[in-house]
């Protein structure tokens, strides 16, 4: 199909996009706390001390009794291997201090002096391949890349039985690496990224991590030279003239990468450790909780001075930077390494109706000139 | 900065944004790493199914684990033994002053009546099935007929058993009554 002839085709498929995105794009998100009710909101995340461990490194064991059942022609041995894998994918990724280090097979359980990650095996219930997790106490810490609270100890559920699942295919890999990012400290994401799950995420066993994840992770534990190498998109979310907490904001690049982060209570965001390039950017709500859940998308909300949750705001209406209802009227945003695009703000009407969730997907194959 | 949007541009963002669209459209992402059930499935691999309200909840912890533990009163049992209350665990919670979370994990509330599809492994632990897929929400009182019943799309993190391939979830909405049909067919063909 030849777009570029058709502008009226354009526009609806410009239409039809942006209302898929509506209800598709949140970014990667932290587990967050805050030190105030009513601001300055500054995030406070929870992450791992580096700096108390052995060599700056987070220890992972593996529970040694392993599975009680694997595949013919699967072993113990084949599963540590994915683990120790999946846990090297963390420790790469480009611009973060985070190292995972095998501490070797233990009992689980079994005390521990210094933080870590525990690896065990549960029966899981029918349909659950997997769980992953971090736990804390939720004193706040000083530190000079600033406040946070500490992960006492982080956890990988993986099935007791193995028999129905190989421990070297793909999708156990994809599984395994996106339970160590909540190990480490990361939530869902909507973006295509190993930590969204999305049926059509484009992370492989080959390259595991999109930006969206490497940002992600890198904010929690910045290398040195992150801030220099790196721009920051940031403003403020607010609807009908009330902040907006939770807005997922998106920076969508030219190369079809996507970049996104949640606002404060206060309705402000920062979309940190981007590339330097154009952006288009865009605001939306969370989609709504289903059954079960008790917040929207299934993301748990930042927690304020007084441990209560500040919940994401309801349904608005998405608009792409500056004001624009589709794509075609959005601005492009020139993101530069070291500085801050500022004043990146949207005002939103609210909308009464729940945010569009799609359950099917289409495929376009547009050419390309 | 901003930069004015050149006209010519104005079909690469179109494309540029249904590209994006294609790899990231999808619903919220809800869970853990989940394998696809059809109704069926759950029916089958669900040990009890049964409708009731939440009456408490309690926190324990089991090796590396804490579990949030829902006392269930049970109003009707539609597959299993007949008991007048169950312990539904759901991973993560808060105990001596830990905080354990597991991102997308149900989170069941008191007063609330669901309906349960819930299995029992060795350890007696009783959870739900699938977690948030087995859990459906009754969204009108419960008449002679039934109440509907339903539970959105969870589309992303669910595998195909067969593919190992990620595939589409479809929302639940059914009808207490069909439920009851449903249980009893898939099990009675079950038996012959």
């Amino acid at each position: 199909m030849h777009i570029r002839q058709r502008p009226i085709f354009v526009r609806i498929l410009a239409l039809a996009a942006f209302f898929g995105l509506v209800s598709t794009a949140s970014g990667y998100y932290h587990f967050v706390h805050f030190r105030t009710r009513f601001g300055p909101f500054q995030p406070i995340y929870e992450k791992f001390n580096l700096a108390t461990l052995p060599g700056q490194a987070v220890p992972y064991f593996i529970a040694e009794q392993g599975p009680s059942q694997v595949a013919a022609n699967d072993s113990f041995a084949s599963l540590v291997s994915q683990i120790r894998l999946a846990a090297r994918v963390w420790s790469e990724a480009d611009g973060s201090s985070l190292k995972l280090t095998f501490a070797g097979l233990q009992t689980p359980g079994a005390p521990q002096s210094t933080p870590s990650i525990e690896v065990v095996f549960q029966e899981l219930p029918p349909g659950v391949l997997a769980m992953g997790g971090p736990s804390v106490r939720g004193a706040i810490l000083e530190s000079p890349d600033g406040p946070f609270v500490p992960i006492e100890r982080a956890t990988v559920v993986l099935p007791a039985d193995f028999s129905q699942q190989p421990t070297w295919s793909e999708s156990f890999f994809l599984t395994l690496t996106h339970e160590f990012g909540h190990a480490v400290g990361l939530q869902h994401s909507l973006t295509s990224s190993v930590m969204s799950t999305s049926i059509t995420r484009a992370t492989t066993k080959s390259k595991p991590l999109a930006l969206d994840d490497v940002i992600g992770v890198d904010i929690l534990y910045p290398a040195r030279n992150l801030q220099a190498s790196s721009g920051t998109i940031q403003g403020r979310v607010m609807v009908e003239g009330s902040p907006a907490n939770m807005a997922s904001v998106v920076a969508l690049s030219l190369d079809g990468t996507a970049v996104s982060a949640l606002t404060n209570p206060d309705g402000t965001y920062q979309i940190r450790g981007m590339p330097p390039g154009s952006y288009y950017v865009y605001a939306h709500p969370l989609p709504p909780a289903i059954v079960g859940e008790a917040y929207n998308a299934g993301i748990t909300p930042p927690l304020d001075a007084d441990s209560r949750y500040v919940p994401s705001t309801g349904s608005f209406d998405t608009a792409f930077f500056p004001a624009a209802k589709d794509p075609v009227g959005a601005q492009a945003m020139v993101v530069s390494a070291g500085f801050a695009v500022d004043g990146v703000n949207f005002d939103l009407k609210r909308r009464q109706s729940r945010p569009f969730s799609a359950s099917r997907h289409s495929v376009f194959r547009a050419k390309w000139r | 900065m901003a930069s004015d949007l050149p006209e010519d541009k104005t079909m690469r963002i179109a494309i540029l944004a249904i590209g994006t669209l294609a790899v990231s459209l999808c619903p919220a992402v809800r869970a853990a790493t989940l394998e696809k059930l059809e109704l069926d499935d759950m029916i089958r691999k669900a040990s009890e199914i049964v409708r009731g309200q939440v009456t408490a909840k309690n926190v324990t912890r089991q090796g590396a684990i804490i579990y949030t533990e829902a006392t269930v009163t049970v109003t009707e049992r539609l597959k299993g033994e007949t008991k007048k209350t169950v312990k539904v665990s759901t991973p993560g919670g808060s105990i001596d002053g830990v905080t354990q979370t597991f991102p997308g994990s149900p989170n069941l509330h008191t007063g609330a009546e669901y309906v349960f599809f819930l299995w029992t492994g060795k350890s007696g632990v009783t959870q739900i099935v699938g977690l948030s897929q087995g859990l459906l929400d009754l969204t009108e009182a419960v008449t002679a007929s039934g109440a509907k019943l339903s539970r959105a799309a969870i589309a992303d993190g669910v595998v195909d058993p067969d593919t190992g391939k990620r595939v589409a979830d479809a929302p639940v909405s059914l009808t207490l009554g069909t439920l009851r049909s449903r249980v009893r067919s898939v099990l009675g063909a079950a038996k012959e």
